[in-house]
């Protein structure tokens, strides 16, 4: 365990009106600084995710009076959280920085952001807008391979609903909800009813960076970076020449799968938590399958057998994550991880957790952006 | 058209045309729909390295198409996320994958949004938006 995540900084997350974008990110960024015991001119370096609503600068950084060597932008879409932590182990490794700040805040809910609207790109003209939209061109495809049902896909969202209900840190805090309600929400683009997609909220999460080493002076439990692994085949969609990003009812998560595991040294039998990325249902079937929890086409039986409870066999997705916690984007699952290893999940906590697997999966420009990585507490 | 109308009625959303792919829009202004077949066989719908046999983009040359395809998979728009779909929502659209092996995203046309499926035969045709022409998928083979 060469490097560590050793300070988390969480604000509330929901309906936050009369804040911005960069105050949420400053009040992470105190947190996180908090909860390491770390001097804020010792942070050195600093990488930000911009999000939705307001986009976040380095403003929040300097108005925290970080000691940055540097200051970056790392955007890979819902990938991004990973990556800021690959990133921050450059930093590091390259000698540039010593703890690194990585952050990200957004403020969409209060600016009451309808994602994906007015896009101006090459799909425009078709009337194609939004991730919603790539991810319902991916469910039909699902649906019409397995003869998979929406009613099938509601499983999903109610089991990330049941996460949440306990959790008095959740959006969705003791509002449980049924296959009938995600039947009865509206589409949005068919073949997803509302109930697929996940909550923008407002709010921000924040992680040090730091060898382990640094990380034995600070006064958390240091959460070691066991490995990661990423996927960003570019043609992908692409791939026959189409100007879509998306299409096919698979997903391919080599070699982000096989990378996060060699590195860690480990197999996926090994893990005690997941949090998968589940910005839509159909991304977190899709993920369940290709990671071998389930065999493909089956993620709704496997979730109706009880499974992708925080109480399952494999606890998954302990906080409802973006379905019902709250869309900090990828740092959601990060920080969630984190909480578990530290035993910090609340009601919501799975015994003697030690090694979780955190993905993240980004609808980008040029395809589907995916990263993985494995923590770890000693 | 009355001032009235011309201030109500929404313009679509501006039609994106990379500088690489000014060939494919020109074709289509021309009512043509053309694909970038590389000297190896492989046919692109935009302008790229060719994946199959790995030569640049310099290997490509636009051509004729048939047009021929088939749904691949297909989304229904209820919900306007733009000013100009709102009086024309429900509309389809899907991923066509070409009788040449590219995929186009486009509308699927002349059906009612119900009918279409996967896996159902469509055939390209050019169709306006505005002032502009693009290739649409008609159900209508």
């Amino acid at each position: 365990m060469k490097y560590t995540i050793a300070g988390l900084g969480v604000t509330p997350q929901g309906v936050i009106p009369g804040t911005s974008a960069e105050k949420l990110a400053w009040d992470a960024i105190e947190l996180a600084l908090s909860d390491a015991g770390l001097k804020r001119s010792q942070v050195n370096g600093y990488i930000y995710q911009p999000g939705f609503g307001e986009r976040t600068s380095g403003m929040a950084a300097s108005r925290a009076s970080l000691g940055t060597n540097s200051t970056l932008q790392v955007d890979s879409s819902g990938a991004s959280g990973i990556f800021t932590l690959i990133t921050a182990i450059g930093m590091i490794a390259s000698g540039t920085a010593d703890y690194v700040m990585c952050l990200h805040a957004t403020n969409a809910r209060s600016q009451a952001v309808t994602v994906g609207e007015g896009e101006k790109n090459q799909n425009a003209i078709f009337g194609l807008f939004s991730p919603g939209a790539q991810a319902a061109l991916m469910a039909q495809g699902y649906m019409h391979r397995y003869g998979t049902s929406s009613a099938d896909l509601a499983e999903i969202a109610v089991a990330l609903r049941s996460n949440a209900v306990p959790r008095s840190d959740a959006y969705m805090f003791k509002r449980p909800i049924t296959v009938d309600d995600h039947q009865n929400s509206p589409f949005i683009v068919r073949p997803l009813h509302l109930l697929d997609y996940c909550l923008v909220t407002d709010g921000a999460i924040a992680f040090i960076v730091t060898t382990a080493e640094r990380a034995r002076d600070l006064k958390t439990t240091p959460v070691g970076l066991l490995g990661f692994g990423t996927c960003h085949e570019v043609g992908q969609g692409y791939t026959r020449g189409s100007n879509t990003i998306l299409g096919p009812s698979t997903l391919d998560v080599e070699p982000a799968r096989s990378r996060a595991f060699g590195t860690a040294g480990l197999s996926i039998a090994d893990i005690d938590v997941f949090q998968f990325y589940d910005a839509f249902t159909i991304m977190t079937a899709l993920q369940v399958e290709a990671y071998g929890l389930c065999a493909p086409g089956e993620a709704a039986d496997w979730v109706r057998g009880g499974n992708l409870r925080w109480d399952s066999k494999r606890p998954c997705n302990t906080s409802g994550t973006l379905h019902s916690w709250a869309y900090v984007q990828g740092f959601t699952h990060i920080a969630e991880g984190i909480r578990q290893l530290r035993g910090e999940g609340g009601p919501t906590q799975v015994p003697d957790a030690r090694t979780a697997l955190i993905t993240n999966v980004g609808i980008t420009g040029a395809g589907l952006a995916q990263s993985a990585a494995i923590l770890g507490v000693e | 058209m009355s001032d009235k109308e011309t201030r109500t009625a929404p313009s679509p959303p501006i039609r994106v045309v990379p500088v690489e792919d000014q060939s494919f829009w020109d074709a289509i202004d021309a009512d043509n729909f053309m694909l970038a077949r590389c000297t190896c066989g492989a046919y692109y719908a935009r302008s790229q390295a060719c994946l199959q046999c790995g030569a640049g983009a310099q290997a490509l040359t636009w051509v004729p198409a048939s047009g021929r395809g088939t749904v691949r998979t297909f989304i229904v728009f209820d919900k306007p996320y733009h000013p100009y779909f709102k009086e024309r929502t429900p509309y389809v659209v899907a991923v066509v994958a070409l009788e040449e092996g590219p995929e186009i995203t486009t509308n699927i046309i002349d059906t009612d949004v119900t009918n279409v499926e996967i896996g159902m035969p469509v055939r390209v045709v050019i169709g306006t938006r505005g002032v502009h022409k693009i290739p649409q998928a008609s159900a209508r083979v």
